[in-house]
């Protein structure tokens, strides 16, 4: 039996911790494995990206850290708790923005409030004054459908911010978007960051938007998906798009570059393999 | 931000949107049937010269005028009839409305519901209703519980189907989404899976509302002595042919009426599917 640590335990040092998380998938006649061993932290406070070729089990890291789906081995903690079954302990932004066609822009911000139980009447009043910080001011009665898609993606994040959470992630949030609209987005996010101080736990394939953006970087491998590097980004803060040309940042981002590449590289062979 | 301030305005928000701007909907809606008018103008004008200029007896084929002029003296006779099949057609299709889509919730939310249930659902639409009609009349007699399982019979069927594929064609994302939230099954189903199923729901009930008046004279013709079934039947033994044509007359406008009943309160409760609810934003006025 293994008893439960005396003194503070590891996992209340961080916001997540992820510790030797293995999943597979099954159908009828092989197994897929899509996670193996994989391990990370994210301390409060911090802008952590996961970077990986296509397919590498970072969606399914983020529905396990979420709690919808169980890893097959290992533990998942968010604010020292152990996320097992356990679902609302995270803000969770999906890759596709998931707008409700029905409700309206106010009322989409406040669907994760109404879930918690706030009084809808509340709840709108509550995100009202912040709908102007994320651009939105005036559209609180529109319908999605009459909205670009960086306007929806904003609505989007602001539905997980005012879930209220501490830790918030953002599976490849701006994966959609043009790249104007995208650096945009960028710089914008940057600012709420800095300013909410929330913990956020980010989800991409675009190494300069994970070097813009993070403290920290995971490369994921070829599935089945292990850490492969953790680099800490030393640019200094606040972060501008400048920065994209600066000696640091292409030196850092080169590092992630190779080592990515030697990862699609791989997947593309075993994908060309005979199973 | 000052192009934003003022192109839209309050009138964003879709319940301004009725306000004050009844006479321009009604023009707009006079535009839009015009035509539709129009033609049924022309063809009652044929139908009059060929009743006029041709040698066709009038048992066989009344002029319109004549069909209008039964309208005019014998108003209260058709009223009280069309009354009775009003009653029962709505009466039949406020229960197939509520019948189809309880059925269609559970279908949806049990498996086994769905395996025990679902293929009767189908299988009561293989039933020749105009059989079992008489069987019918022999359990409830002449009153208005056999035409209202008539009609039941009839259109629960669309309602339930199309709400059953509303309710199934929910995006996975969206109930996954709302499991990140630790949203309850009825949070599930009120916020997300029900308001997805409406268009399709309403779809439904829209078929139901056009069959519903056929399913009323269907249990009519079997055994009555009241409704415009009923009266059909008698007119067309006393050879009042231009007294059967008005009581059709009266009864395709009964069946119009609940359609666009029903529509307007589609309308009402899905403003997200009109197009023009909302002003369009895009990318270009964002800059």
């Amino acid at each position: 039996m293994v008893t439960a640590a005396s003194g503070p335990a590891p996992q209340a040092a961080f916001r997540v911790l992820v510790q030797g998380v293995s999943k597979s998938y099954h159908d009828r006649h092989r197994e897929l494995p899509v996670l193996r061993r994989v391990s990370l932290s994210v301390r409060d406070g911090e802008f952590v990206s996961i970077i990986g070729p296509s397919g590498c089990g970072k969606s399914t890291l983020f529905n396990i850290v979420s709690g919808v789906v169980p890893a097959d081995e290992g533990r998942v903690y968010v604010n020292g708790e152990e996320t097992r079954n356990r679902v609302g302990l995270v803000g969770y932004m999906p890759q596709k923005d998931l707008l409700l066609p029905w409700r309206t822009v106010l009322d989409n911000v406040v669907l994760g409030m109404e879930v918690a139980g706030v009084k809808r009447a509340a709840a709108r009043s509550e995100a009202m004054p912040l709908l102007a910080a994320f651009g939105l001011a005036g559209f609180e009665g529109v319908y999605p459908h009459a909205l670009s898609g960086g306007m929806r993606q904003r609505v989007a994040f602001l539905r997980t911010f005012l879930f209220h959470r501490d830790v918030l992630l953002l599976d490849e949030p701006f994966g959609a978007l043009d790249a104007l609209t995208r650096s945009t987005m960028h710089e914008w996010l940057l600012g709420v960051w800095e300013k909410l101080g929330a913990t956020i736990l980010f989800v991409t394939h675009d190494v300069e938007e994970a070097v813009l953006l993070s403290d920290r970087v995971y490369v994921m491998t070829a599935r089945p998906g292990q850490i492969k590097m953790e680099l800490g980004i030393d640019l200094p803060r606040p972060r501008h798009y400048d920065m994209t040309m600066s000696q640091r940042f292409l030196e850092q981002k080169s590092v992630l570059v190779q080592a990515l590449r030697d990862e699609s590289i791989e997947a593309m062979e075993t994908m060309a393999a005979p199973a | 931000m000052s192009t934003r301030e003022k192109s839209y305005p309050a009138g964003s928000f879709s319940s301004s949107h009725e306000g004050g701007r009844l006479a321009p909907a009604a023009v707009a809606a006079a535009n839009r049937y015009a035509l539709t008018l129009l033609l049924a103008m022309g063809g009652m004008l044929v139908w009059q010269a060929i009743t006029y200029f041709g040698s066709i007896p009038r048992w066989q084929l009344p002029s319109p005028w004549e069909v209008l002029q039964v309208l005019g003296s014998e108003p209260g006779l058709m009223a009280r009839h069309a009354l009775v099949t009003a009653q029962e057609a709505l009466a039949g299709f406020a229960i197939a409305v509520a019948l189809g889509f309880a059925l269609a919730v559970a279908i949806s939310h049990s498996r086994v519901f769905e395996r025990a249930v679902y293929p009767y659902v189908v299988a009561s639409q293989a039933i020749p209703i105009i059989a079992i009609a008489p069987v019918l009349v022999i359990w409830f007699g002449f009153g208005l519980t056999p035409k209202i399982i008539v009609i039941v019979l009839i259109t629960f069927f669309p309602v339930a189907i199309n709400t059953v594929d509303g309710l199934r064609n929910v995006d996975r994302d969206m109930l996954t989404l709302m499991r990140t939230m630790g949203a309850s099954q009825w949070q599930v189903f009120r916020m997300v899976k029900f308001p997805s199923a409406l268009p399709l729901f309403f779809s439904g009930v829209k078929i139901a509302a056009a069959v519903s008046v056929i399913g009323a004279i269907l249990g009519e013709w079997v055994g009555a002595n009241e409704g415009l079934g009923y009266l059909i039947t008698v007119s067309k033994a006393q050879f009042l042919t231009a007294r059967v044509f008005a009581s059709i007359l009266v009864l395709s406008l009964m069946g119009i009426a609940l359609f666009f009943f029903v529509s307007s309160i589609e309308r009402w409760a899905t403003p997200w599917a009109r197009r023009d609810a909302g002003p369009s934003v895009d990318m270009e006025t964002r800059r």
